[in-house]
């Protein structure tokens, strides 16, 4: 599925997640979503590892739940563990399996949302390692200066911020030199029109997820 | 160059300059997540091990302590919306903003998945009604605005996303309170410093 | 025919003039060097290029890593020609003609951030050539890029002006341009002055300088012990078994090729770089990071010489002799300015002030005196001799230099080379 219908599919099922109660949903999805990211060939290390970051939620979760509910009712506290892990797997179906890039411009392409936030945000995301080290390097200098900067130091969100307004600054004015201009119309490589099979598949899997939650 | 287009001013130097602010908190969110859940594993058996509950009851109560402790910190993760409303004065900064770090921050592996980006929208949308509420005209007025807009919003969908109806009403309550200080201090009282401190150093007008 | 004229015309940033008086026209065609010291105004004037001419320009810029909007140079090309609006289904084609063109064809897909300096700038310069446009400029734009890529750039260059195409570039190393360029525009005093080609030659000569570096042979004791270094990155080595003593209280430059590892070695001594092998020092260590920004933690300068007053790792310097050197290096009237609004040349004569108050027992100096004027390199180097601390530079340019360094080490075939003498 390409990936802008896969990012609304996906925030569908997350919003009845939320709001839906079925243990059978919760299960299906984990279980699809796993499949499907093992289809796509992600890391087994990475799976690994959502599987331990969710443990903690998961086992703490099931026993609050039990524990505070007036009726002490199991199954809900199953309901309630299982969603943590429906919860990741389906967070990693939007994380993992395609690329921001491609996701971006499915936006632009497919559902016309304006270049300008489309290649903006694109452009501030792919800063994502380059803030990382920068905030390694700002943490860095200012032990060198005999001070320590932690997360509740207003000081290190006023630097990393002057980093962004400096890299803004420049990002833009390179966007521009790419010849990219707010409102001006632009060629779109490789587009697909949306076929209405995928339309299909999107209100099927819509559908049997409401199905499933029917389920008693 | 100069020329202003259709998009209602939104130039693409706000749009990254946001985005970058996103991808800030988003790998502050993560800094802050991790430690956090290493906490929280660990007070566990340790109290078990002192106390002669269970394992699994002390995870359980842990897990209570986790509630209590994450409202009390909510207010660091909605810090971003903010921040973002009050550099650029335009509609949707806070929404954005906030939308995007949650983002980033399931990107780079977070423990709460995909809830992540439902809970920074609704986040974001509880700061941005806050500045909505003023027009956009008076900055100031919005951020304390926003605190309890955030407040009220991020803590509904809370309630109805982790079933608080089950809970003691006292418990909830209490809750609430902590919600609305965290979010004070954090998202209202730290962001109005990082503003003060930006306006000082006139990297802001 | 002319594109841009200025007639009397003044720049200013948030009310400081920076430049002033500016007459001049760029006529299509023409081959421009812009020279002077950094701080001088060239950034601004380019700035202001862009702004007045009435066109997209093209540009190469002088970080290589913010000049580029998307992961891979695939994609880089794929958003330049859509927003030329170039036919969707001869998009592929035309990418991999440029790629071809570039010797870039096997870093398609490869993630820009990983390409080489060299190679970043080739794609750089790809996408300027492609964009189209008349005027072409390019902003310090080999700071960081081995000699071969300079040459196969500059030919690319060339290429560009015989095909009419107006060329700008500003450079602090105005050698290599010695016999292309037409025009030369000097930054001085905030004003701008077109040389007279009869000046060229002097010009050109006042750069070609000679250094009398006086080293020593042999040392007491040491402060860093360098031992079998090894740090490589994805498809390329940097050190491999790399050794070397940096004596107690010298002054050391690295010196070596663009990308030969110089900043690197630096950063794995300060513990910013993983690196194999054992790095043993003792006492504090101090970084003046290139972007003197980086250093900054207060708000105003004042601000900024308590903390590092307050915090001195040894006995700071004395508040006397603070004022003196405040004074020499005309901060003094810069106390309540905010340390975002100075110059580039205040910000690495502060950075380097608060170093040497806060006495650190190492100094790692990464470019310190990069674009500063002669005067502001001959206070710093003296400032810098006040210290005790045990100095180690990376420096392109060399002015002065021999005032201050007793040892050099030399990056070769990915080791330190201990040097018996400089010139």
């Amino acid at each position: 599925m390409r990936a802008s219908l896969k990012f609304l599919l996906v925030l569908a099922l997350a919003i009845e997640l939320a709001f839906v109660r079925s243990l059978w949903l919760n299960l299906a999805i984990t279980a699809c979503a796993l499949i499907y990211v093992i289809y796509k060939k992600i890391s087994f290390k990475r799976i690994l590892w959502l599987i331990i970051v969710g443990i903690l939620p998961f086992v703490g979760g099931w026993f609050m739940y039990y524990t505070m509910s007036p009726d002490h009712s199991k199954t809900f506290a199953w309901i309630m563990a299982t969603r943590v892990y429906a919860y990741i797997f389906l967070g990693s179906v939007l994380a993992f399996s395609q690329s921001m890039t491609a996701l971006m411009r499915g936006f632009e392409q497919d559902l016309h949302v304006n270049p300008t936030f489309v290649y903006g945000i694109l452009g501030a995301l792919n800063f994502l390692p380059k803030m990382t080290r920068q905030i390694k390097i700002i943490r860095a200098s200012a032990k060198m200066r005999g001070v320590r900067l932690t997360v509740f130091s207003p000081q290190l969100y006023v630097k990393a911020i002057y980093n962004s307004f400096v890299w803004s600054n420049n990002l833009s004015q390179a966007m521009y030199a790419h010849g990219f201009l707010e409102g001006k119309k632009r060629s779109h490589y490789h587009h697909e029109s949306i076929h209405a099979k995928e339309i299909y598949l999107f209100i099927l899997i819509l559908v049997l997820s409401i199905l499933i939650a029917l389920i008693k | 160059m100069t020329a202003h287009t259709s998009t209602k001013n939104w130039r693409i130097r706000d749009v990254i300059l946001i985005g970058l602010i996103g991808v800030i908190f988003g790998i502050l969110f993560f800094a802050f997540g991790i430690p956090w859940n290493t906490m929280v594993s660990l007070s566990g058996p340790l109290v078990s091990l002192v106390s002669d509950q269970s394992l699994a009851q002390t995870i359980g109560a842990s897990q209570i302590s986790e509630q209590v402790a994450t409202a009390a910190t909510i207010g660091l993760w909605v810090m971003a919306g903010p921040i973002a409303g009050m550099i650029i004065k335009k509609p949707g900064a806070s929404l954005l903003g906030e939308t995007l770090a949650a983002t980033v921050e399931m990107a780079v592996g977070s423990a709460w998945g995909i809830s992540d980006i439902l809970s920074g929208l609704i986040q974001g949308a509880g700061t941005e009604a806050g500045f909505a509420l003023t027009g956009y005209k008076r900055p100031f007025a919005g951020l304390w605005l926003s605190t309890l807009t955030s407040t009220v919003i991020t803590f509904g969908f809370t309630y109805f996303q982790n079933s608080y109806n089950r809970f003691p009403i006292s418990y909830t309550l209490s809750l609430f309170v902590i919600s609305y200080l965290s979010i004070l201090i954090f998202a209202g009282i730290v962001v109005y410093l990082i503003y003060t401190i930006l306006k000082k150093a006139k990297l802001i007008k | 025919m002319s594109i841009i004229d200025f007639k009397n015309q003044n720049i200013e940033i948030d009310g400081q003039t920076i430049l002033q008086n500016i007459n001049l026209s760029i006529n299509a065609g023409d081959f421009i060097l812009l020279s002077g010291a950094s701080g001088s105004g060239k950034t601004t004037f380019i700035n202001e290029l862009v702004a007045k001419y009435d066109k997209t320009a093209a540009r190469v810029f002088q970080s290589p890593d913010q000049q580029f909007t998307m992961e891979t140079p695939f994609y880089e090309l794929v958003f330049l020609l859509e927003n030329l609006q170039y036919p969707a289904d001869q998009i592929e084609n035309k990418i991999n003609q440029i790629l071809t063109e570039f010797h870039l064809e096997n870093k398609k897909n490869q993630l820009v951030d990983t390409l080489s300096g060299g190679e970043q700038q080739r794609l750089a310069l790809a996408e300027a050539v492609n964009l189209g446009t008349q005027l072409v400029i390019l902003d310090e734009p080999f700071a960081s890029i081995d000699r071969q890529s300079i040459r196969f750039l500059l030919a690319k260059v060339q290429e560009l002006q015989r095909r009419g195409r107006t060329i700008v570039i500003a450079d602090h190393n105005p050698l290599i341009y010695d016999g292309l360029a037409q025009r030369i525009f000097l930054f001085d005093k905030h004003t701008i002055t077109s040389l007279p080609k009869t000046d060229f030659r002097q010009f050109y000569d006042s750069f070609k300088r000679q250094n009398h570096f006086h080293l020593k042979s042999d040392f007491q004791s040491d402060r860093i012990k360098i031992d079998r270094l090894s740090i490589s990155f994805p498809d390329q080595i940097i050190f491999d078994q790399a050794s070397a003593l940096i004596p107690d209280k010298s002054s050391v430059l690295i010196v070596g090729e663009n990308g030969t590892g110089k900043s690197t070695l630096l950063k794995a001594m300060s513990g910013l770089q993983k690196f194999n092998g054992k790095i043993t020092s003792r006492g504090k260590i101090s970084l003046a990071f290139q972007n003197p920004s980086d250093s900054f933690l207060k708000i105003t300068v004042q601000e900024e010489l308590f903390l590092s007053q307050h915090k001195s790792f040894h006995e700071a310097m004395a508040p006397a002799a603070i004022e003196d050197w405040l004074t020499r290096l005309s901060l003094k009237d810069r106390l309540d300015a905010s340390v975002y609004t100075l110059s580039g040349g205040e910000k690495k004569k502060l950075q380097l002030l608060l170093l040497v108050i806060q006495s650190p027992d190492t100094i790692l100096l990464d470019e310190p005196f990069a674009g500063l004027d002669q005067k502001s390199v001959l206070d710093l180097i003296a400032l810098l001799k006040t210290s005790a601390a045990t100095k180690i530079f990376i420096s392109h340019q060399l002015f002065a230099m021999d005032q201050i360094i007793d040892h050099a080490y030399q990056i070769q075939d990915h080791k330190l080379i201990r040097l018996a003498e400089l010139s």
